[in-house]
């Protein structure tokens, strides 16, 4: 880990911030959001559904509709480059060849009218400029590395008659077809069955280390991050309240809400019947609490947390909490 | 896709029948004769009774259905007394002004509604959109002779830019093909633009709307992270499903197309089957009334048969099944 | 059981009254909407108001003010017999609006009664019932109108008649497929593995959904009868004169001397109708925006 923070980031993402305006009413969204991603590494980003972590992956390569969106500050360094300075011309090539997606829906994610071959051949045409014969020679292969049987077949499929789990990996197919820096995968295996989950994702811990690339993994699913992350970035209510590597995260979390989403998986090793859930709901972001969105579901909530933001705190090397509480330097 | 075609096909058989079926029943049910219109003094009852049972025997209404079906197969559907001429000839006489009239209606606003419906979605909420969908309001509001007299009043009566009525000049009777041909365009660009409002007007609001759920979709997020710009994602990912639904409408709007140029043509008095069908209320004309009736649902019944090809078309999963 | 009933019943009527709240509160927002509604609610009081305390009546002919452009003291001007034509002109709305409510309303009536049959008993009843709906949609509708009304006649009552008749299908298929969908729910699985009688649980559910469907179903409904009756009125079908509607008020402009000199005869009426029809869509769309954007109507 250590050999790991002296390099330089591939990415590194300073106080982002995309807020949504409608109707007068602010949703912050992704408030005040630091990170970095390293070469080769996966970056789990954990959290329930509208904890922000899905926008703030759109936000790398700008896919957040603008408006109702509106990207508010910060920083995006993607190998040095402003991703949030540069054109749209050139936020156009990064998109699909240095940054790629794959996104959570396989049944819908892909363009229902076109052949699947067309639609890998048309990223390879676009970022590498092959010619059409060169496109289609290479989206086989690409299909073929995603472990796609019959490729010769399936590039001349429509969409519709492949599986979940198949589109899935034509998704990624697609998305690596260009050797990205990074690929973003939204909640990648939430839409499959768990079988077809774990293919998934051995295939995409595989293809990873032969393309050298890092991955961002959203997920709100703990066993998977488990299973694919080196470190791990826990957010709730737009905001970043706990980022540690992937031993520490379940060995030793700190912030109550980390706590809770660990305490509340099923743990095979006990023969507790019950599951703990965390009381309550996640708090409607165009409406939040003053100081701690957390609060009103916190077990151990202090007055401090009622009248401030607690800041994201190192409290070893490369652990950072966000927690009056649990969070503080010993004193 | 070719099963398919089959199984169209054969569902739009009975749904023929069954119109023709309730047409014929409505139109059996008529009051007055066949023989009401000769007006010969010199005409006993009987004699008048003996015709009837000559030009219309009294025979089951099942039998006089299967009859007519089977002459209508035959391309014989019956006799027009005002006209002296088979029903078939005197339709075939005033269809293709209806025909030009529809058609040219049909194209000028696709052309021009689906780009339209397109800008107007990709800029939702922007001043272009506005004014394009209050013009589509307006332009669903209008009825179609409303439309047409306010027309003809501004450009046809005080402009003198076209003319009032008709579909030829009659000076222009032995002029060469080609003038003759334009003269009925210009005849045709009044009526033709005051059908093709309406028209256009549903186009764009569908295209809109249709646009407007594609744009939001999966597909149309992954086209954009792969960093296609923004032309090849609205033009060629979303417009092509955004297609789908307009090709439906198309089949759809055909029964209002006809009805409008119906009303398009009584405002502009040109010889089509609208006025035909007027005329042919106005003397009792059954037969032509009929022969009309079978006409338009076969249209109608085409043009759908015609949208789900082209549907089949646009829409792989329906090729495939 | 029966506790448990009433907190159901006290949870869903809670919700079905926010649910309508919530609409009114969108509908309000949309200014157009709202807009629309108050020129339907002047032009339906106008129809109401102005032949009620006219000093003209409908039909009473004034010869010696035959044929006059507006004045003070006819402000629409006069027909060729000397008849009020501001008078005419909301009575004939009387009939037009009054056509359109009762088309709608008599359609509706079908359509439910049909939908509701076709998807509660589904199997052969509901193919014949949708076998002859889908007849009814493809009918030429305004050659089928016009040929009714040759063999009919041409009264009020014979046009509600035709126009009912032929425009239930749409209804009856929005019906039957809130039905089937609502069947399909797991929740209906739930209570018929429970023993709970099917009927009464559809009802208490379809109820609210089919009410938003019907509400904006009528509005758009109201703008194409009132197009379909104006047009048959003004190819001399429909309704005819003396009694006057909307329609064969513009039937005047097929005079070429009126149309071309004396537009009091025929512009009043045909802004009517326009004006009326593009209200009733706008507010019907406002109200499937308010309901459900997504409502496929």
């Amino acid at each position: 880990m250590t050999e790991m923070n002296e390099r330089k980031p591939l990415l590194e993402v300073k106080n982002l911030k995309t807020y949504f305006h409608s109707n007068g009413n602010t949703v912050k969204a992704v408030d005040d959001v630091s990170f970095e991603v390293y070469q080769g590494e996966t970056l789990g980003i954990v959290g329930e559904s509208g904890c922000g972590k899905s926008i703030t992956c759109m936000s790398l390569a700008r896919l957040v509709e603008t408006p109702p969106g509106k990207y508010e500050g910060g920083e995006i360094l993607l190998e040095g480059e402003d991703m949030l300075k540069i054109s749209d011309a050139r936020m156009r090539e990064i998109r699909g060849n240095k940054i790629s997606y794959i996104f959570q829906e396989p049944m819908t994610s892909l363009n229902p009218v076109f052949r699947i071959g067309m639609q890998i051949e048309e990223v390879l045409m676009l970022h590498q400029g092959l010619s059409k014969e060169e496109a289609h020679a290479r989206a086989i292969e690409a299909l073929d590395m995603v472990r796609i049987p019959n490729p010769e077949r399936i590039v001349n499929e429509y969409p519709f008659a492949l599986s979940g789990g198949m589109r899935q990996r034509v998704m990624i197919a697609m998305a690596l077809a260009c050797s990205p820096k990074i690929l973003v995968a939204d909640e990648p295996t939430t839409a499959l069955d768990v079988t077809i989950q774990a293919q998934v994702l051995d295939l995409m811990n595989d293809l990873k280390k032969k393309i050298d690339t890092s991955i961002l993994f959203i997920t709100h699913d703990l066993s998977v991050i488990a299973e694919m992350a080196d470190r791990v970035m826990v957010m709730y209510a737009g905001k970043v309240v706990e980022l540690a590597d992937v031993e520490t995260i379940f060995g030793n979390p700190l912030h109550p809400y980390t706590r809770g989403l660990i305490s509340s998986r099923p743990d095979m090793s006990t023969s507790s019947t019950r599951l703990n859930v965390i009381p309550g709901n996640v708090p409607d972001l165009s409406d939040l609490p003053v100081g701690c969105a957390f609060q009103s579901r916190c077990g151990v909530v202090c007055d401090k947390c009622r009248q401030g933001t607690a800041e994201l705190v190192e409290v070893e090397p490369g652990h950072f909490v966000r927690c009056f509480v649990t969070g503080g330097k010993k004193e | 896709m070719k099963n398919y075609l089959i199984r169209r096909i054969l569902q739009i058989i009975p749904v023929f029948l069954g119109i023709l079926f309730i047409l014929f029943f409505i139109i059996s049910k008529a009051p007055g004769s066949i023989t009401d219109n000769i007006m010969d003094p010199r005409m006993t009852p009987e004699m008048r009774a003996a015709l009837q049972e000559k030009l219309d025997p009294n025979l089951p209404f099942y039998v006089k259905f299967w009859n007519w079906i089977v002459e209508a197969l035959h391309g014989n559907f019956g006799f027009s007394n005002q006209h002296y001429k088979p029903v078939v000839d005197v339709i075939g006489a005033n269809i293709g002004c209806t025909f030009a009239l529809a058609l040219t209606a049909m194209i000028l606003s696709m052309l021009i509604g689906i780009p339209a419906g397109i800008v107007s979605a990709t800029r939702q909420y922007s001043a272009v959109d506005n004014v394009l969908t209050v013009f589509s309001l307006a332009g669903l509001a209008f009825p179609t002779f409303f439309l047409g007299l306010l027309l003809l009043k501004v450009f046809a009566i005080d402009l003198r830019w076209f003319p009032i009525f008709g579909l030829s000049n009659a000076t222009l009777a032995h002029a060469p093909f080609l003038t003759r041909l334009g003269d009925m365009a210009y005849h045709l660009i009044l009526p033709a633009i005051v059908l093709g409002l309406a028209e256009t007007a549903s186009f764009m609001r569908y295209t809109r709307s249709s646009m407007l759920e594609v744009i939001r979709s999966d597909y149309i997020r992954t086209a954009r992270a792969k960093g296609l710009n923004e032309k090849v994602v609205i033009y060629k990912h979303a417009f092509r499903n955004a297609m789908i639904p307009i090709v439906t409408l198309l089949g759809f709007r055909i029964p209002g197309l006809i009805s409008g140029a119906l009303m398009t043509e009584t405002v502009f008095s040109l010889p089509g089957v609208g006025k035909l069908s007027v005329e042919a209320v106005n003397t009792r004309n059954y037969p032509l009334l009929l022969g009309i009736n079978a006409m338009l649902t076969m249209t109608t019944l085409i043009a759908t048969l015609v949208a789900d090809v082209l549907y089949a078309v646009v829409d792989p999963r329906i090729r495939y099944d | 059981m029966t506790t448990l009933d009433r907190n159901e019943i006290i949870k869903q009527s809670a919700k079905k009254d926010s649910y309508w709240r919530g609409v009114w509160r969108r509908l309000k927002r949309n200014r157009l909407a709202i807009v629309s509604a108050i020129i339907l609610i002047i032009i339906a009081l106008a129809c109401i108001l102005v032949p009620m305390f006219s000093k003209y009546s409908v039909s009473a002919t004034d010869v010696a003010a035959a044929d006059s452009p507006p004045t003070a003291e006819h402000l629409l001007g006069t027909d060729n017999i000397g008849r009020d034509l501001l008078v005419r002109l909301f009575y004939g709305g009387r009939i037009s609006l009054g056509v359109a409510i009762s088309v709608t309303a008599l359609e509706c009536v079908i359509g439910i009664v049909l939908g509701a049959v076709s998807g509660f008993f589904g199997g052969i009843v509901d193919t014949i019932i949708m076998r002859i709906s889908e007849v009814f949609m493809c009918f030429p509708f305004l050659m089928i109108c016009i040929t009714l009304q040759s063999i009919f006649g041409t009264s009020v009552k014979v046009l509600i008649f035709i126009l009912s008749i032929l425009s239930w299908p749409s209804i009856a298929r929005i019906i039957r497929g809130q039905i089937l969908s609502l069947r399909e729910m797991d929740y209906m699985e739930a209570c018929r593995a429970l023993g709970i009688s099917n009927f009464r649980q559809i009802f208490k559910h379809l109820f609210p959904n089919v009410l938003a469907y019907v509400i904006v179903y009528v509005t758009l409904s109201m703008a194409s009868v009132i197009l379909t009756e104006t047009s048959l009125s003004f190819l001399g079908l429909g309704v005819s004169p003396p009694t006057p509607t909307w329609g064969n008020l513009i039937q005047a402009a097929r005079n070429l001397l009126i149309l071309k000199s004396k537009w009091w005869y025929w512009v009043p009426p045909g802004t009517m109708i326009f004006l009326s029809i593009l209200c009733f869509n706008i507010l019907g769309d406002g109200l499937r925006d308010a309901i459900d954007p997504k409502m496929q109507l």
